[in-house]
């Protein structure tokens, strides 16, 4: 039975590691830089070089940065008493793109997951206590996903963030997604939107 | 609502079927193994979308068949609906009204059917996870919302269970256990509430059931026993919190809870005669298919009858005709009632055919 030369296997191996990949499209993957032009796949790999070496976490915040501190951290445009805590750098980029919130971020890194033994001292919580108090934060919202864990992390920080003086601790609210028919909401959403229904003003 | 139609396709015994029916009883008779709990499993799975003593789907296709079908016409008070079950290479694809379900949830509830059989006793004679997973599953048929905060309160003890067996032995709780104990407590005070509100609906009309059954000797009472009452979770885990380091598990909640079930005031675990029991089991199932009060559930007793006796057989078949239509099966006309029998459409089966009498 004839096999690929070791070069396209190692290639293969490696696509089959990123995530959602399977043995299929890793192939397909490898056969594409196979065929593709050699600026193509320099520019593949270069970009994957570059992106490991000049890449790090904010200083501050944990946003991924190619300087000390990332772009909303350097921003004085940003008001630096408004926190807002997500679990990865994902969910910060998410509400960017919303473009509301005019506060800076603190990346977790995760959330409490003592099954997969992800316990608080594996989340940045020892620096975000530390952000809190020297950086004269006055507001902290906690927005972790609205799953279990999610849920219990928030508790966990709002319990913790609970002794600082003259501060406020709130959670994402969640409920009907905007501009959609409430029809289509699924039953634990609709629920959700219930309980969490608001005055209107 | 009652079953107008029912139509099945290399289902098990079944080669191709058609059955009408009318409101009242339906009495399926004949002997062993000639299809009767079939015809039974199949009215149940156009309920729950679920048989209910088969989990691998692909048995319930006729042997050498690719495909089953089971289709129900169901009348209900606000109209009539179809149900549509087909099973294909083990998986199941359900319709209502010949529109694709894309989940259970929204199959079930067409038709409320509830089934009856032997097995039931257990639920009054057996462990108390059986008397919670009962509850689970007549919760969940009617609060859709239960079953999502059922499913995240399993995952959230099971981290916690996960981080209490990481401090076992420690003197202090650790606050990520704490955080979790928050979450489970706010979870398991909405699944006890659902739990107790919807015992309290059906104790009542269970006690008048097992009066009347029984010739008015017999009181039943079924009551939750919650391990914390609403509001007192996050205390009563507080309270627990030296046994559960010590041992590693969470040990307060609606997954330790459990039914008290007496008869005249004795445990009818421990007290009861066997055909008391059976009673009881009889008359809670019965009390919670009458709760939609508006349009009651259609109950499916397979071979339930023979195992009362005679004066109890008379008066569950006038407790039966408050349905507007039920099915029981027997293998001759002396396992059913004369009450029952009285203007029952029966029907006759053999060997996969059902004829008329």
């Amino acid at each position: 039975m004839a096999t690929y030369p070791r070069a396209v296997t190692r290639l293969i191996e490696a696509f089959r590691k990123l995530p959602g990949v399977g043995p299929k499209s890793a192939q397909r993957y490898a056969v594409h830089v196979l065929r593709a032009s050699m600026d193509d796949a320099r520019e593949l790999a270069d970009a994957i070089l570059e992106v490991k070496t000049s890449i790090k976490p904010c200083k501050r915040c944990g946003n991924y940065t190619d300087t000390d501190l990332c772009s909303v951290c350097a921003d004085p445009r940003r008001d630096p008493r408004s926190l807002c805590v997500v679990s990865y750098v994902r969910d910060l980029m998410a509400i960017e793109r919303a473009g509301e919130f005019r506060g800076q971020y603190h990346v977790l890194g995760g959330v409490l997951s003592p099954a997969d033994g992800i316990g608080p001292e594996d989340l940045t919580v020892g620096a975000l206590i530390e952000r809190v108090r020297d950086e004269h934060v006055t507001e902290v919202i906690l927005a972790t996903s609205p799953s279990v864990e999610g849920d219990a992390t928030a508790l966990y920080l709002a319990r913790l963030l609970g002794a600082v003086p003259e501060l406020e601790v709130t959670r994402l609210a969640s409920g009907l997604p905007a501009g959609a028919d409430l029809d289509y909401a699924d039953q634990t959403t609709i629920a959700a939107a219930l309980s969490g229904r608001r005055r209107l003003e | 609502m009652w079953i107008q139609e029912l139509r099945l396709s290399r289902f098990r015994s079944y080669e191709e079927l058609r059955l009408e029916f009318e409101t009242g009883a339906v009495a399926l008779l004949g002997h062993n193994a000639q299809g009767k709990t079939n015809l039974i499993e199949a009215i149940g799975l156009l309920s729950t979308g679920i048989s209910h003593r088969e989990s691998v789907a692909r048995r319930m296709v006729s042997y050498g068949a690719e495909t089953a079908g089971v289709w129900g016409l169901v009348s209900r008070l606000d109209g009539s609906i179809s149900l549509d079950v087909e099973i294909q290479a083990g998986r199941k694809t359900l319709a209502v009204n010949g529109i694709e379900c894309d989940r259970l949830d929204e199959f079930v509830g067409g038709l409320n059917a509830m089934v009856f059989h032997a097995g039931d006793v257990d639920l009054v004679t057996g462990e108390p996870s059986l008397r919670r997973r009962h509850l689970n599953e007549e919760i969940s048929k009617r609060r859709p919302r239960y079953l999502s905060d059922l499913t995240a309160y399993r995952r959230c003890l099971f981290q916690r269970n996960s981080a209490l067996k990481r401090a076992r032995g420690a003197s202090r709780m650790p606050a990520a256990v704490m955080a979790f104990g928050e979450e489970l407590a706010r979870l398991g005070e909405r699944l006890i509430a659902d739990r107790v509100a919807h015992v309290e609906a059906f104790s009542e009309p269970a006690r008048s059931l097992q009066r009347r059954l029984s010739g008015e000797a017999e009181t039943l009472s079924i009551r939750y026993e919650a391990s914390a009452t609403p509001g007192e979770m996050l205390r009563a885990l507080e309270g627990a919190a030296s046994d559960e380091l010590e041992r590693g598990v969470t040990l307060v909640g609606p997954h330790r809870d459990d039914l008290a079930i007496t008869i005249n005031g004795r445990s009818v675990r421990r007290h009861a005669s066997r055909g008391q029991q059976k009673t009881a089991a009889l008359a809670m199932k019965l009390a919670e298919a009458t709760l939609d009060a508006q349009d009651p559930a259609v109950p499916l007793l397979d071979d339930i009858m023979s195992e009362l006796d005679r004066d109890r057989r008379e008066r569950l078949g006038d407790e039966l005709a408050r349905f507007e239509q039920y099915f029981v099966t027997g293998t001759q006309k002396g396992d059913l009632s004369d009450s029952v029998l009285r203007g029952a459409d029966v029907r006759w089966v053999e060997e996969g055919r059902v004829r008329s009498a």
